[in-house]
């Protein structure tokens, strides 16, 4: 009997001091975030969208077509097909399924030319048919700077850096 | 199917011989067994007598998928086998690749990959701890941990720009360094984590329901888990100190110091409890390679097309859940002739069957939870 009274206490104590550490949570701000209508800022290497960078003076694809991305894809989304000859050559055609794409970062690993990028901050990609998921070179043409793997890095050598203000894509981007 | 009919047999033989044992189905759909796992669960009362696991609802062919792939591109698919502990199937493939290839390792990878790994493994445990109390009704440990968890999430993104499937490391290295000012981060958010270590104590190791509730239920004998080679928590919890990062160190373990705790009874509480340490000490251990990181590149120089010499490779990592293994054979072309996995949950799955029988069915879900399963990881 009194064994069972003493358990009883032992289990409602515990309960108390449980309750008055989860009591002290009651007044400190939420860690959450609002999503659809308060955002957190991704850090610069988050992997998202690709885009296919440009050169920002002649505004034209850095892209020349060497297929190195599409072999080197463990997922097999890449598929692009090369017009013209040696400097000149250029992708006549550029698909990325998405639908595929296992975010690895390989394809922008292995670009000689730095004209693939992941780091964009587009990741709201959610659409109605598979199609939707299905990019071409005119959807993933940048419209201006992003940084890739070999964009400059910091003198310790710590990585990629943000990329400079002027001309950034539309999403924002942390610092 | 023939098992499957089998049981279904034996499930008709039971009911017409007696209505006292009776054989009930556990999954694959239940809200407590991980994932798609089938506990097959024979029933005397509510005394469970037998049970078989049944798995395999989540195959996916990894190894003959990395039969078809160079071994640069099989790096992506390790992650999706344990999704909890990412980083430790990175490694352990890229580990094996590297001594399969003699690739030599910069000193810098090695103390990130320390660091990542045992932030990964506080991020495993945590999300172990959470789960564990959601199973026993402890919802605000489960919403603390996510919160902790959530953290290192953070960290991780900001290195290699994904929160649970990473991708990070690479064979001879890592993909990147990590960005300026993380290792700082890091500090700062152990400067958080170590105090909200009690607070998770006093919620659950100091609450007399989460004792009486795991105290000597599900006991694993040492010498069952020894004959069903169990790793990892559930072996130690079983009295057994056997830990490869001192064991067969890999990587630089041996420069750390730490301790490996063991349970004594080999019961639920055992398996928590050294799980529950094994935190601090992975905090003593990200500690320690913060002070001693030398700067240097984080990736050996090696070939674009990666060829290994003709030959076998065994090697094993001790990833949050037990001794994750590797063995690739190769044949000197781009891609692994053989490649099997060594996946730790599914050997530890196996020795359900012994810690169950005798318990109350109650008692099936923290049993289960306390092996700490994946079933991406169990099926493959």
């Amino acid at each position: 009997m009194w064994r069972y009274l003493r358990e009883l206490w032992g289990g409602f104590w515990s309960i108390i001091l449980s309750m008055q550490i989860t009591l002290r949570y009651l007044f400190t701000r939420a860690v959450t975030v609002q999503y659809p209508e308060e955002k957190r800022q991704l850090p610069v290497r988050a992997l998202t969208r690709h885009v296919l960078t440009i050169d920002l003076d002649s505004k034209e694809l850095k892209c020349t077509a060497c297929d190195m991305c599409a072999r080197i894809c463990p997922a097999n989304c890449i598929h692009l097909e090369g017009e013209g000859k040696g400097k000149a050559r250029r992708p006549k055609w550029f698909v990325i399924d998405h639908n595929l794409c296992m975010y690895c970062n390989l394809c922008v690993e292995v670009c000689p030319f730095d004209a693939i990028s992941m780091y964009t901050g587009m990741y709201e990609l959610g659409g109605f048919s598979r199609t939707s998921l299905v990019y071409d070179m005119e959807t993933m043409h940048a419209d201006g700077f992003y940084p890739t793997i070999m964009s400059p890095r910091s003198p310790a050598g710590a990585g990629v850096k943000a990329p400079p203000p002027a001309g950034a894509g539309k999403q924002a981007r942390k610092a | 199917m023939t098992t499957v009919n089998l049981h279904l047999q034996q499930v008709k033989e039971q009911t017409a011989e007696s209505m006292e044992e009776m054989w009930v189905n556990m999954g694959p759909q239940h809200p407590s067994t991980h994932g798609v796992l089938r506990l097959l669960i024979k029933l005397d009362g509510e005394v469970v007598r037998e049970c078989i696991p049944y798995m395999g609802y989540m195959h996916r062919c990894h190894e003959k998928i990395g039969e078809n792939r160079a071994y640069v591109q099989i790096i992506p698919y390790t992650d999706r086998l344990d999704y909890l502990a990412s980083m430790y199937n990175n490694w352990a493939y890229c580990l094996a690749c590297e001594r399969l290839m003699g690739i030599p390792i910069p000193e810098r990878a090695e103390y990130l990959r320390v660091l990542i790994g045992e932030l990964q493994r506080i991020a495993s445990h945590l999300i172990w701890l959470g789960t564990f109390g959601l199973d026993l009704g402890n919802f605000t440990l489960f919403m603390w941990c996510f919160r902790e968890r959530e953290m290192i999430l953070d960290l991780f993104e900001a290195v290699s720009g994904q929160r649970l499937n990473y991708s990070f490391m690479r064979i001879g290295g890592l993909a990147l360094d990590v960005p300026e000012g993380w290792l700082g981060d890091v500090k700062a958010f152990l400067q958080w984590f170590k105090p909200r270590l009690p607070e998770y104590d006093r919620l659950s190791t100091d609450n007399i329901i989460w004792q009486k509730r795991i105290q000597g239920v599900g006991i694993l004998t040492p010498e069952d888990a020894v004959s069903y080679a169990c790793s990892g928590p559930v072996l130690r919890g079983s009295g057994i100190r056997w830990d490869l990062r001192k064991n067969d160190p890999y990587g630089i373990y041996d420069r750390f110091e730490f301790d490996i705790p063991v349970g004594t009874s080999g019961d639920v509480w055992d398996r928590f409890w050294v799980r529950r340490q094994e935190m601090d000490q992975s905090v003593r251990i990200v500690e320690q390679a913060l002070t001693e990181i030398p700067p240097g590149p984080v990736l050996a120089p090696v070939a674009k097309k990666l060829r290994a010499p003709v030959g076998d490779i065994y090697s094993r990592v001790e990833s949050p859940r037990g001794e994750l293994g590797d063995y690739i054979v190769a044949d000197g072309s781009e891609k692994p002739y053989r490649y099997k996995v060594r996946a730790p949950t599914f050997v530890n799955l196996s020795a359900l069957p012994v810690m169950l029988p005798g318990y109350l069915v109650a008692d099936a879900v923290a049993v289960l939870g306390s092996v700490d399963i994946v079933l991406c990881e169990v099926d493959r």
